[in-house]
């Protein structure tokens, strides 16, 4: 049993140290302060945040749905929301395309009515961020919102509590770890996204050029700021699970 | 159970306490107390259940797992509204499908304490006993005040700051019960109150629930499965089975002669249902002599430990069953039964055959099961209708499933009282 898994934390490990072995250390701000860096990193900091909004927005109620309401078909609407998960993200932005693009079944309509037109625009990309990531919201939230179950909302009820003062003192704090824990991995999906987004939204510096992107792109031309790029994505990433394990949100310590 | 108390035969109308109002709820002053009829029915499950209690009193609702104990207390608490019936708290309609009247939960003046408690796990221990009064718009200094005080009440004033998943189960029982009452409801739910805690604290905490309640100037329902709650607890019983009640009256006349299985079983006596012709009460094939009862279906309970139990020598006709009132039991008895015979709690029935004297009833039976006690061992028989007789442990070895044995039952060991559907007189 011991080889093999040493051989697996080898594996998992050994890139990031290649990785980290190929920065440039001395450069490090300089290469940070290129415009295409700034751009893409400027974009990767607003378009995840901008996805985890929109996922909370129309994820948080679904999740409640979800949970709590008693209608037909809920088993498959939770199946269908969650497809995205397993959906490869190219085909997600395919979809998307077809959906929300100048001639997509909703986007030919706001493109006639309101001029609107999403891809290739920054809220395309938050678009096609949240579509892939808006499932690990909605299943975490759900998972809180059963686990938490009604107990202490009926406690609060019979002591006296209205509606407002049950969700104030009750239900959004109790709810609060999910919610944080959803929204934590909604965003570092986003934050990762390459596929749906380059097929939906394209990848126009400044614009759409996330720092995935800009990371894919760079390797062929300059695989120094790939490595910076790389090095900056990583960091986060390792605060993103510090944090969340810090919060004993995921895994068993 | 004495043989002493329950050696005289009683009709069933005389020698019960007063006191309450009946289960049906019909009576009592209107305007005083909790008058309740639930009717709810789900899936297969209907619950259809009168209930009354006077203000300062508690009542013991007991009755078997599913039976729709929790039900019921959800439909006080408005929780699960009614399908059928009424909830009328002191004068005020709680609750009425008939004319659609509904109080919702946060607007009745209703506490509950919880099985599993319900502490919320975000709020401090005095966050927690402070909320019900903060919910009904007290301010946050003199809600605290008052949430304080009652933390000193049940003795955990040190704990105001502590979060409840630090407290322990009995102290996080008095939080509870120091948040149902913080805010003065004028009716108090308890559903299983020691559920959640271990037997060596329940005792103590038992005690201290009834201090608190003793000095509850509202009404109270207790659900329990355990009979010593209700002892302990509450002056009346309400015997929930099947959604309805079965039994109703004072504790004390529950307990002593109890009209449904569960409550035989749970106080541990034998319950047995028969009919009465012409001053004897048929049993399957016991008879016993019950003069004072009339025609009709009675009940009967007799302890475990006033029967006696002897091996049956190779003498003895198998399946002899003596006629009611006669002696024939004596000799039977002298020869094998003596050995065997019961001495633990019922000195007045005798320990020996020959005390079987006149009146007795003997029948031939054969040992289904044998359960160990501390200090005794109860003999679940085989015959019809079914009994338990408790033996000394060292007097038990020789009994096994399968071995037949004669019971005696002494005179005046069984009580015979009439089968009235649940009925007890006030």
């Amino acid at each position: 049993m011991v080889p093999p898994a040493l051989l697996a934390v080898a594996f998992l490990v050994l890139p990031l140290a290649g990785l980290l072995a190929n920065v440039p250390w001395t450069d490090i701000s300089a290469q940070l302060r290129t415009p295409d860096v700034r751009n893409a990193l400027y974009l990767s900091l607003i378009c995840p945040i901008g996805a985890t909004l929109l996922s909370i927005a129309l994820g948080v109620p679904l999740a409640w749905l979800l949970a709590r309401g008693r209608f037909p078909g809920r088993g498959l609407v939770r199946g269908l929301v969650t497809l995205p998960m397993v959906l490869p993200p190219v085909v997600g932005g395919v979809a998307l395309l077809y959906a929300f693009g100048r001639g997509g079944l909703v986007g030919r309509w706001g493109y006639r009515e309101f001029g609107i037109s999403l891809p290739y625009t920054t809220f395309g990309v938050m678009v096609a961020s949240a579509f892939v990531s808006m499932p690990f919201l909605i299943l975490t939230v759900e998972a809180g919102i059963v686990q938490t179950g009604v107990r202490f909302e009926e406690a609060a009820e019979t002591l006296g509590a209205g509606r407002l003062m049950v969700l104030r003192r009750i239900t959004l704090p109790m709810l609060s770890p999910s919610l944080m824990a959803g929204a934590t991995l909604c965003w570092a999906r986003a934050l990762g996204e390459l596929g749906a987004t380059l097929t939906f939204a394209g990848n126009l510096s400044g614009t759409t050029q996330t720092t995935p992107l800009a990371v894919f792109i760079a390797l062929q031309t300059k695989p120094q700021d790939a490595v910076v790029l790389s090095l900056v994505l990583f960091v986060v990433s390792l605060a993103v699970l510090l944090v969340l394990r810090g919060r004993r949100m995921v895994g068993h310590q | 159970m004495t043989a002493e108390r329950v050696t005289a035969e009683r009709d069933g109308h005389n020698g019960r306490d007063g006191g309450g109002s009946d289960g049906s709820a019909a009576d009592g002053e209107p305007g005083a107390g909790l008058r309740a009829r639930l009717g709810v029915s789900r899936d297969a499950f209907t619950l259809d259940a009168g209930l009354a209690v006077a203000p300062g009193t508690v009542v013991a609702v007991v009755g078997p797992n599913g039976a729709g104990k929790s039900t019921a207390l959800r439909c006080l608490a408005g929780l699960t509204r009614l399908r059928t019936g009424r909830i009328e708290l002191r004068g005020t309609v709680l609750d009425d499908p008939s004319t659609g009247a509904f109080i919702p939960p946060a607007q009745r003046s209703v506490g509950v304490m919880f099985q599993d408690y319900r502490l919320f796990p975000r709020l401090s221990v005095l966050d927690n006993v402070a909320f019900g009064l903060r919910a009904r718009g007290m301010r946050q200094r003199p809600a605290a005040d008052v949430a304080a005080g009652w933390l000193e009440r049940v003795g955990l004033g040190g704990y105001a700051d502590a979060r409840p998943e630090t407290l322990s189960g009995g102290q996080a029982q008095r939080v509870a019960l120091a948040r149902a009452l913080a805010p003065r409801p004028e009716l108090l739910l308890l559903d299983e109150p020691f559920a959640a805690l271990d037997a060596e604290s329940r005792l103590d905490l038992r005690d201290d629930l009834a201090d608190h309640l003793s000095s509850y100037p509202g009404c109270t329902v207790l659900v329990t499965h355990d009979p010593n709650d209700a002892l302990a607890l509450a002056s009346r019983i309400a015997v929930i089975d099947g959604g309805r009640v079965v039994d109703e009256g004072p504790t004390a006349d529950v307990v002593a002669s109890p009209r449904s299985r569960f409550v035989a079983r749970l106080v541990g006596t034998n319950l047995v249902t028969g009919q009465v012709v012409g001053g004897v009460a048929h049993f399957g094939d016991l008879r016993v002599p019950a003069p004072a009862c009339a025609d009709g279906p009675v009940l009967g309970t007799v302890a475990p430990a006033a029967l006696q139990l002897g091996i049956t020598g190779p003498d003895d006709p198998p399946g002899l069953s003596d006629p009611p009132g006669l002696n024939s039991g004596t000799g039977d008895v002298s020869t094998g039964l003596g050995a065997l015979a019961t001495d633990r709690g019922a000195p007045a029935a005798g320990r020996n055959g020959p005390a079987a004297g006149a009146g007795g009833v003997c029948r031939t039976d054969q040992v289904r099961r044998v359960v160990l006690h501390p200090g005794f061992v109860r003999v679940h028989l085989a015959g019809e209708p079914a009994l338990m007789a408790d033996v000394p442990i060292h007097r038990s070895l020789a009994l096994a499933p399968g071995t037949p044995v004669r019971v005696t039952m002494p005179p005046g060991a069984m009580v015979v009282y009439p089968d009235d559907a649940g009925r007890r007189p006030s």
